[in-house]
């Protein structure tokens, strides 16, 4: 691993001031803990993508094709003819600044090239050498800047510190949106064979079985009935949860964190509990047992193949919509990019909630919505019995996760579920909610173990307005409704704010929800104890 | 009498201490970290101010450790996953000598007896001693974290196999 250590003679040196260097410079150090491993050849292979073989970013030959610089550059030419967003974004920043400080990892690591409008120049200054005339005849000084193998291995290490979460382009005047930079650098990139393991690998196990763990159909019946056998323990109710049923009215998928993950399960668990209880007619599926998407991360290509698999299974099992479950970028895909690239989905009806008749119509064409306005749509018709108090345990806040927030616009629904299953909710600062929510820093693809330390600096805004909430309003959980919140919070509140549990929603649904001939609940869907039930446990 | 003159002169100090502290980072962003004072927007730029601040007024008071202790995390907490080494993560505890001594020699109207000085400086070396331990416990803390994310991804599996957590995992 590339890790300095200093000779002694500079360990006495008073001036630690790193070297000034300009922007245009594309040196870079792969420390330890700041990037994500390259994906394994089997992976690779598997998805039949270009020049599958070994290698690590540490290394110091990344083995690039001998002709990697035209397939560079016929590459962003194609992505140029095809997007006219690029060519536009390409084009038009006139360098305001307003996106400068914005982003998570820029404000958590003061690294000049995390700020969005340097990361656009990184892809900016080569589209500026070779596809502008003022560039062809200016070079450096139109901002130009000639590709080199260094440039490639700058645009990894900076492409894959940005979570594609948009909240730079909120407050843009021209609504350019690094993040689709980002993704176009990444595709780049990926035509070189530079993948990165943890978007590969999941995108190649969700190819073969459905989802990004590789659970196969057999696993998968096995977490569903486990989960089954956990709620009754709970509830005393013993739920139906149907699998591959043909011709059921709805057909449900979560991400597949939700039935492995701690804190995912106890959500899971609130599903199930839910469902019952109003009686919905679902089903799981075997094959669509994934919700997230990690193609996203990879390319529209990757993107699209993943999705089309839950809609075959759709077609397939001849249901009438789709219900989704708390996953983040799973909505970016199915409100953003799912019509254009798989749609529309005439063979599926306009979701209908069968306990209310609420018509969703803001899914005409995807026919899918997110459980958190399936839920909120039934409380607000009063068909839910809730009891408040079996949350009383918990203080809670709410994290809006890029996705849902940025690409969904979804942000009452889940603060009035919030409202209505517990006593006691606080909300963070305002610049750090909703629209302007702060990452968790460990999306699109970077929440490696690897990356530890990358993830670190770039949640710490997030961090740091939950720290604010704990000081203020002694909160003990953070809420959220997105699988890969869920994984990679805890973690980031045990760096920087030690005491603070992270939750699902729907966990809470489940433990408010008074279910029919339920048996007295002691415990939550964790199985602690509830309030004030701590000593009929202990007997 | 220095204590005299550090009291006088504390945002004087302070204020060159968070200087130089800060040119540690990359020319571009030094305005941000230094001029951007909403705490939610700059965290890190907000934290060094503050912090430094609070271990100033409890160095001249020469307060017990546990009171430096704090401040001194939640700085060091930051810096361990920056782009720093252990050296230059624990270094800007030093750079308070460099800014007493430039202030001492613009502002100090006073004959500052050199025996307070050297105690001063004195413990200002015992906190740098306090900064690589912290510096040490977040290291550890990573380590933990990291193990611990790997159990909770595979927790309910092993639940599932009948597999006691425990005998796997050994809690640290
Ligand atoms: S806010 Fe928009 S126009 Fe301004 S620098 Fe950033 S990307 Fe360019
Ligand atoms: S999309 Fe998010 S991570 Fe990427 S540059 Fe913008 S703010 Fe940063």
């Amino acid at each position: 691993m590339a890790e300095k250590i200093l000779p002694p003679e500079e360990l006495g040196r008073v001036d630690y001031s790193p070297p000034k260097k300009s922007w245009m410079d594309p040196k870079v150090e792969f420390r330890k803990g700041t990037f994500n491993y390259g994906a394994v050849p089997s992976s690779t292979s598997y998805l039949d993508l270009p020049f599958s073989r070994k290698w690590q970013p540490t290394d110091d030959d990344w083995q690039l094709p001998d002709n990697w610089k035209e397939i560079i550059l016929n590459g962003l030419k194609d992505r140029l003819k095809k997007y006219r967003s690029l060519k536009v974004f390409m084009d038009i920043c006139v360098r305001c600044g307003a996106c400068a400080d914005k982003c998570h990892f820029y404000i958590g690591s003061g690294d000049p090239k995390n700020m969005p409008v340097l990361r656009a120049e990184l892809l900016r200054s080569v589209y500026r050498n070779d596809f502008t005339t003022a560039g062809k005849l200016l070079g450096k000084l139109a901002g130009g800047r000639k590709l080199t193998k260094e440039i490639i291995k700058e645009w990894f290490y900076y492409f894959y510190q940005c979570t594609e979460c948009r909240r730079c382009s909120v407050f843009c005047p021209y609504g350019i949106d690094t993040a689709e930079i980002t993704m176009m650098g990444r595709e780049l990139l990926n035509l070189l064979g530079l993948d990165i393991d943890w978007i590969t690998t999941p995108a190649a196990n969700c190819f073969r079985t459905g989802n990004h763990l590789g659970i196969q159909p057999h696993g998968f019946k096995d977490s569903v009935e486990f989960a089954v056998d956990d709620l009754e323990e709970i509830t005393g109710i013993r739920v139906e949860a149907p699998i591959n049923k043909k011709g059921a009215e709805v057909l449900f998928i979560v991400p597949s964190a939700d039935y492995f993950g701690d804190p995912h399960y106890f959500g899971f668990l609130g599903y199930l509990a839910l469902l019952h209880e109003i009686g919905l007619d679902y089903t799981f599926s075997t094959f669509a047992s994934e919700g997230g998407n990690f193609g996203l991360f990879h390319s529209a290509e990757m993107m699209k193949r993943l999705n089309a698999k839950m809609y075959m299974e759709a077609k397939r099992l001849g249901v009438k919509w789709i219900l989704g479950g708390e996953c983040g970028h799973m909505w970016r895909v199915i409100h953003q990019y799912m019509d254009t690239v798989n749609g529309p989905a005439d063979f599926l009806e306009v979701p209908v909630s069968p306990i209310t008749g609420t018509r969703f119509e803001h899914a005409a064409s995807t026919k899918m919505i997110h459980i958190a306005e399936f839920t909120a749509d039934l409380i607000k018709h009063g068909k839910l019995n809730l009891d408040k108090s079996r949350n009383d345990q918990w203080r809670v806040t709410f994290h809006d996760s890029c996705n849902p927030a940025r690409a969904m616009g979804l942000l009452e629904e889940p603060r009035f579920i919030l409202n209505s299953v517990c006593n006691h909710f606080y909300e963070m600062p305002e610049n750090t909610i909703r629209e302007q929510t702060f990452c968790c820093g460990s999306g699109a693809g970077l929440g490696t173990d690897e990356n530890f330390e990358m993830r670190m600096r770039g949640g710490l805004p997030r961090a740091n307005a939950v720290k604010y909430v704990q000081e203020q309003h002694d909160v003990n959980m953070l809420c959220c409704i997105c699988a890969i919140d869920k994984a990679t919070l805890p973690p980031l509140m045990d760096y920087w704010v030690p005491g603070i549990q992270v939750g699902a929603l729907h966990e809470l649904v489940g433990n408010a929800l008074v279910m029919k001939g339920e048996k007295e609940r002691v415990t939550d869907m964790r199985s602690n104890p509830l309030p004030g039930k701590e000593v009929t446990v202990d007997a | 009498m220095l204590t005299e003159f550090l009291q006088r002169e504390q945002a004087a100090i302070v204020d060159t201490w968070v200087d130089l502290i800060i040119s540690g980072y990359p020319a571009q962003s030094s305005h941000f970290l230094k001029e951007e004072s909403d705490r939610f927007r700059n965290p890190v730029g907000f934290t060094i101010g503050s912090e430094a601040n609070k271990l100033f007024a409890a160095l001249v008071d020469n307060n017990d450790e546990s009171r430096l202790r704090a401040s001194i995390d939640s700085i060091i907490k930051i810096r361990t996953v920056q782009d720093f080494t252990a050296a230059q993560a624990v270094h800007f505890i030093f750079l308070l000598k460099d800014a007493l001594r430039k202030t001492l020699s613009e502002k100090g109207k006073e004959e500052v007896p050199i025996d307070e000085l050297l105690a001063f400086e004195s413990r200002v070396d015992r906190l740098a001693l306090l900064a690589f331990d912290s510096y040490m416990h977040c290291r550890d803390r990573i380590n933990e974290i990291r193990i611990q994310e790997m159990k909770r991804k595979s927790r309910f599996l092993l639940k599932r196999l009948h597999i006691q957590e425990e005998s796997i995992w050994q809690e640290g």
